[in-house]
């Protein structure tokens, strides 16, 4: 998009998280829409504060601190900008992330089709319960309407049947539902979106519009083979909008100041994959990552379709007491590089699961973290690798398929002591097959600028390729099976204004080439031992053009799967090299 | 910019809601006293309910059973009432199997929601109702020693304590020949061993307040039978001086123990209330922790978790020996000792 066309003007964007409200400044600047700052303070929205306007209050005075702006008035009203203060702000977009607790309801036909779609379908928004009624139910309709009361679900979810296929067994199922709906107080009705066999549309919205808020979605399975998540998805986001603001109703006022365009951080993360995806085509998906407090948010958007899975059990803050169990301390201490007891890991949990705004001021607290990122990490993925959409390409079964670029957010990544550590955080935890490039978003903004794309597009392209975010890494990941130390990949590498190197990587190394940042260099790659680079089949290389970033070139040819030895002084001596070759 | 807050108040006035999950009936006056048992509200929070097929029952189309229905939604009925026909010459009537209450009819069938016990919501402390809120519950005031705490097991109690810890480090051990403590609420320091939570089991306590709780006992403690409530932390954390004066001062006294976790959505911890009928304490005023130097905290990093102090000077971006860059505070420390923390390491008490 041609930036000379870009009106003069700016975005404010307001964050608000489980922890912390964000508020961030973007104008043009010598012609180029930049991040100029971001200010924080502690989400007040619930009690004793009980209202977010204190919280936005306070990141807004920090922010007119770093910037000089002013940006409210003394009686606390957002100020709109007047041409001569430069005080206040021309857009601005909102994105939350505090979840009050949502109980979901999926009502469908099987459990490996409808159920399954629906299951996928919730993840995109933040519940805390999801329980499931369907044609494998043995309860008599009775008990299962005692089974809805009991529940007391926020949000009912219906899919079955492909368009114009089989529907009674639909009906009777939704007559249940339809029976309970009219026995809760209308006051405390949840909402139904029907994503079913749409012939059936009719009878649904006899039986449940009058009862309920009955909002009609595509068939989620319009046939057996085929999903399609995407149009239910964004009526459920609203839906879920919706409901979050009538349990906290300052949020209603500032989707009000967004134009009633404000979003839930997930999905705004997706919305900014979504677009890149589309600005910027390409043979794999766009992968974007957000390990957060309250959940991990995992959004794969493949040339403008979106997948968002939003995982509360793998968050960094209150969940975590459902990891003390053996088995995962176990597999947490597994990623750990340094010899920690459990009891040490444990008592971490605990505490970051009381308070998740913690910092790690010690080596050991700030390793078990790290660790804990990983394996979040790692298990978000394994969820989702089987979701993953029919385009996309798997260099190894069952690993992340070939991904350009992966965007990565969160607090434990952005604000990592050192890059280095960052960066194995990620290929660790991801580990990425192929070819792709890491950025980081250094300045935790990417979601409030997928809140922004659909309002200011070309600024959001300009910031998308400026220093708001950090390029870490151009990574090579070869795979396929050789002994350790075998060579797997020859590289020619041609350095712009510089002497053609030649390097070879071998089957369990680490490897890394600076490509400074401003400078670029062509690369020409020759699988060995049919290894496979994501370059079309297994053996196939080709050359490829790299922009630099701050570490330029990584080739990760440690194995996929990535087996860290089991001996601790091994994994030690291991993650010592990896981190002195990452660090120099 | 403001802190977590974690209260404690020798004495002060409070109110504490009761509210039902889902809409119900409420049992108190506005003004009236009540006892921690009392049932201030009920409510049917897991309605059981039977369909009947009418038209089956009286052998007719379903869009005739409507005709002959003798009930509407809404009528109570009683076990063996008749809810339609006669019909025919055989006079095929169909009887309710249950008390209970109509609450659907549709397509030939009746719903009915059988009658049962409806779920009481008590009092769990002493004071008076001063606010009623339609079909939810009440607001209760009363007059007490506050303390909150950090993590609870989710059950409540009411009774007599004892504080068994003699100073604030004080480690519980508890013996089988301690028969005096069954039914009382014991107050301890910290617990290492997991055959003190045995025994207390065995012994048949009340409740259980703790300061510092070891993490390896955490699943222990949370399969607890009785409230048990954790003051400081998970390790070996002791409890703050001031909260102690307080429980040794009044060992013997009641007290209502409220181990319902941390709900960060509500703003309610697990906490403990002594009961204390003064007319003169003023309410706690629900005041955020504005950071500003005199101000007193508790530090929650890991190796000085737990310890309380005073916060002297906000020196800015901080490099913590770990790597980690954050802003900072200097805390003058209960043992003289001074140190800079991450501010959000800290936790205003009050």
């Amino acid at each position: 998009m041609d930036s000379t066309s870009l009106p003069a003007e700016s975005l404010l964007t307001l964050d608000i998280g489980t922890s912390m409200t964000r508020a961030t400044l973007f104008d043009i600047v010598e012609d180029q829409f930049r991040y100029l700052a971001s200010g924080a303070a502690p989400t007040t929205a619930f009690p004793p504060t009980g209202e977010i306007r204190r919280g936005i209050r306070w990141a807004l005075d920090e922010l007119s601190t770093a910037t000089g702006r002013q940006f409210v008035d003394p009686g606390g009203r957002l100020l709109r900008p007047d041409g001569q203060s430069g005080s206040g702000a021309d857009h601005i977009s909102a994105t939350f992330s505090i979840a009050p607790p949502v109980k979901v309801l999926a009502v469908g036909l099987s459990p490996d089709f409808s159920l399954a779609s629906l299951r996928r379908l919730a993840r995109s928004i933040h519940y805390h319960q999801f329980e499931t009624l369907g044609l494998e139910d043995p309860r008599k309709p009775e008990e299962q309407v005692d089974a809805i009361l009991k529940l007391r679900p926020d949000l009912i979810l219906v899919a079955g049947g492909s368009d114009g296929g089989a529907s009674r067994s639909l009906l009777a199922l939704i007559d249940t539902v339809s029976l309970a709906c009219s026995i809760i107080p209308e006051s405390s009705r949840p909402p139904v979106i029907f994503a079913g066999n749409q012939s059936i549309q009719s009878e649904v919205e006899s039986r449940l519009g009058r009862l309920t808020r009955l909002v009609v979605a595509p068939n989620l399975r319009p046939q057996e083979n085929i999903e399609n998540l995407e149009p239910a998805m964004h009526q459920l986001t609203q839906l879920y909008k919706q409901l979050v603001k009538q349990r906290i109703p300052w949020l209603a006022r500032l989707d009000n100041l967004a134009q009633d365009k404000m979003l839930h951080s997930g999905y705004a993360l997706g919305r900014l994959m979504r677009f890149l995806s589309q600005v910027r085509p390409g043979r794999n998906g766009v992968l974007g990552i957000d390990l957060g407090v309250s959940a991990l948010t995992v959004a794969v958007a493949f040339s403008g379709g979106l997948s968002l899975q939003i995982f509360p059990e793998f968050g960094m803050g209150n969940q975590l007491t459902n990891y003390l169990d053996i088995t995962s301390l176990s597999t947490i201490a597994g990623w750990l590089y340094t010899n920690i007891p459990p009891s040490f890991i444990k008592e971490y949990l605990l505490q970051k699961s009381l308070y998740p705004d913690m910092l790690s001021t010690t080596s050991d607290a700030l390793m078990v973290e790290q660790a804990l990122a990983r394996y979040m990490l790692h298990s978000g993925i394994q969820q989702v690798v089987a979701g993953f959409s029919s385009k996309a390409v798997f260099n190894s079964p069952g690993q992340l398929p070939a991904m350009e670029p992966i965007f990565v957010s969160g607090a434990v990544l952005a604000k990592a002591p050192d890059l280095a550590s960052c960066l194995l955080m990620l290929l660790d935890g991801l580990q990425p097959t192929g070819i792709t490039t890491f950025v980081l978003d250094h300045n935790l903004i990417a979601p409030s600028l997928g809140a922004a794309a659909a309002l200011m597009p070309g600024q959001v392209v300009q910031l998308l390729n400026s220093d708001a975010f950090l390029h870490l890494a151009t990574v090579i990941s070869p795979t396929g099976t050789a002994r350790p130390g075998t060579p797997v990949l020859r590289v020619k590498i041609y350095p712009e204004n510089d002497q053609e190197t030649s390097l070879e990587v071998r089957q369990g190394e680490l490897r890394v080439y600076p490509v400074t940042e401003g400078h670029s260099a062509r690369l020409q790659l020759t699988p060995l031992q049919e290894f496979d680079i994501g370059m079309g089949n297994p053996g196939r290389g080709g050359s490829l053009r790299v922009t630099g970033s701050k570490f330029g070139l990584v080739f990760d040819a440690r194995g996929r799967p990535l087996h860290p030895p089991g001996d601790l002084a091994r994994r030690s001596d291991q993650y010592s090299d990896w981190f002195s070759m990452l660090a120099t | 910019m403001p802190l977590p807050l974690k209260t404690f108040a020798a004495l002060t006035r409070l109110h504490r809601k009761r509210l039902l999950p889902v809409p119900g009936k409420i049992l108190m006056r506005k003004g009236q006293w009540v006892e921690p048992d009392d049932v201030v509200a009920q409510a049917l929070l897991e309605p059981r309910h039977i369909t009947l097929d009418i038209a089956l029952g009286l052998g007719v189309l379903e869009d005739e059973a409507e005709d002959y229905l003798q009930v509407e939604v809404g009528s109570l009925v009683a076990n063996q009432d008749i809810l339609a026909g006669p019909v025919g010459y055989a006079q095929r009537v169909v009887r309710s199997p249950t008390d209970g209450r109509i609450v659907w009819a549709s397509a030939g069938k009746l719903t009915l929601q059988v009658s049962s016990q409806p779920e009481d919501i008590k009092a769990e402390l002493p004071g008076r109702v001063i606010d009623l809120i339609a079909d939810q519950g009440v607001v209760i005031e009363l007059s007490g020693s506050l303390a909150q705490g950090v993590w609870g097991n989710g059950l409540v109690a009411y009774g007599k304590y004892l504080c068994l810890a003699n100073e604030p480090e004080a480690e519980l051990y508890l013996s089988p020949a301690d028969t005096h403590l069954a039914g009382s609420i014991c107050v301890g320091g910290i617990c290492s061993q997991s055959g003190t939570l045995t025994v207390a089991q065995e012994l048949g306590i009340g409740g259980l307040v703790l300061s510092g709780l070891e993490a390896g006992l955490f699943e222990a403690a949370a399969r607890l039978p009785f409230p048990t409530v954790v003051l400081e932390g998970f390790g070996r954390y002791p409890l703050n001086p001031e909260v102690h004066q307080v429980f040794l001062a009044h060992s013997g006294r009641e007290m209502a123990l409220n181990a319902k976790p941390w709900d960060k959505y509500t703003g309610m911890r697990p906490e403990i209330i002594i009961p204390q009928y003064s007319e003169e304490t003023t309410l706690t005023a629900e005041v955020l922790g504005v950071i500003q130097p005199g101000q007193k905290v508790r530090v929650i990093s890991p190796q000085v978790y737990g310890v309380y102090g005073i916060l002297i000077d906000l020196p800015g971006i901080h490099k913590f020996p770990s790597g980690v860059l954050g802003l900072s505070a200097t805390v003058l420390l209960e043992n003289g000792s001074e140190d800079i923390v991450p501010l959000a390491n800290l936790e205003f008490t009050g």
